[in-house]
């Protein structure tokens, strides 16, 4: 289950497990939801996620394309998720911490 | 954040194929296993095909409400194995000529494009979209070209385009030779963006790098119907990589019933550039010329 914490115009939201189709919809629509606050800037803390697949790079994707390079950030990324990351080529338009 | 698109793939990849006055381009051998390449990257994008690094995963077998997605979707969940993204491309080539008609009755339907003279032509003087909601939507072409020339983030179905193209070596529908050379390495950045992309394009280089037999030619010089099919089956066989016969079509399969319909049309039409239509359940000569009637009275 995705926990989100809100504090002033950032959002950071705690992922975790496998985010496959499924998850990643479910993603999808909670974020949908949250975006509707004044929201200026996400952070993603991976720290618990082991498993991506194709669906959850879309969202991070449309989440750089709708804040911008630098308001969207990955963190605490783990290593088997991060070579997902450098296979889609996304480590240059994503800011990871 | 989910969004309805007014397009899909396979219509703008058809599109590309559609010059600037209308009347379609001659079709790369390639365009059809792209085609075949875009149905499966609609699906992925609508949610009822995913991938990770090593593999393609069937999602859901929901209907799209778009008959040609939905014909490819009814041909993937139905098939019992779990099969890698060539194989769809194969099965999906095959009918690539029967989706043409698909895509463009849509297009028409959609007043992207007008049948006047035989001639497809843009339903606009200049290639455009309708307003949608009093929103113009930028046509696959100018849009592609613009993200390729910037450093913008590229749209989800531009990445895709983008990679059908690159894989596909059909970049020269959009860019030209120099423009192709100059942003090679943007354009290879933009096609990997995507994990099903990927894995969907990077199966189109199996077909690409054929090099196709002069089967075709050599029909002409043929006398017996039976041996026009034989050899037409033989290309086909070649052309989408289809290796054991059961993964044929009924149409195209020796000893079906629908085997022998097809040796009657081709004796009918004294050629063999046909295809087969199965919801019409009909065969059609393959034409570069339209009609109204071909697209049914809602287009």
């Amino acid at each position: 289950m995705n926990k989100y914490i809100k504090r002033d115009n950032q959002l950071t939201c705690i992922l975790s497990g496998r985010i496959d189709t499924l998850s990643s919809s479910v993603l999808e629509n909670e974020l949908t939801e949250k975006m509707k606050e004044d929201i200026s800037s996400v952070v993603f803390d991976m720290r618990y996620v082991d498993y991506i697949s194709s669906t959850f790079l879309r969202i991070v994707i449309k989440m750089v394309k709708a804040l911008g390079k630098g308001n969207f950030v990955i963190s605490n990324i783990q290593p088997t998720v991060m070579k997902v990351f450098k296979m889609a080529n996304l480590t240059d338009i994503v800011k990871f911490e | 954040m989910i969004m309805e698109n007014f397009l899909t793939i396979p219509e703008e990849i058809l599109l590309l194929s559609v010059g600037e006055n209308g009347g379609v381009i001659p079709h790369d051998k390639n365009f059809e296993v792209v085609l075949a390449a875009s149905i499966l990257m609609d699906l992925a994008i609508n949610n009822r095909l995913d991938s990770d690094t090593e593999k393609m995963i069937l999602v859901s077998n929901a209907p799209t409400n778009n008959t040609l997605l939905d014909e490819a979707l009814e041909m993937i969940f139905s098939n019992k194995e779990r099969r890698d993204p060539s194989y769809w491309i194969s099965q999906l080539s095959v009918r690539s000529r029967e989706f043409m008609e698909y895509i463009v009755a849509s297009l028409i339907l959609k007043k992207v494009l007008k049948v006047e003279n035989q001639k497809l032509l843009w339903f606009f003087s200049k290639r455009k979209y309708p307003l949608i909601k009093d929103k113009e939507i930028k046509e696959v072409k100018l849009r592609v070209r613009e993200l390729v020339f910037s450093n913008d983030i590229p749209d989800l179905r531009d990445i895709v385009i983008i990679s059908l193209l690159h894989y596909g070596q059909l970049l020269s529908l959009v860019f030209t030779e120099p423009e192709i050379n100059k942003y090679k390495s943007r354009i290879e950045k933009i096609a990997m963006m995507d994990l099903i992309g990927q894995a969907i394009s990077k199966s189109l280089t199996v077909f690409v790098s054929t090099t196709f037999s002069s089967v075709t030619k050599n029909i002409l010089g043929i006398k017996s119907p039976e041996e026009k099919l034989s050899l037409f089956v033989k290309e086909m066989k070649e052309k989408f990589r289809i290796a054991d016969d059961k993964d044929l079509p009924s149409w195209l399969r020796k000893g079906t019933a629908q085997y022998q319909k097809t040796l009657d049309f081709i004796k009918k039409v004294g050629h063999t550039d046909i295809y087969y239509h199965r919801k019409k359940d009909q065969y059609f000569e393959h034409t570069l010329t339209y009609t109204m009637h071909d697209f049914g009275s809602g287009a």
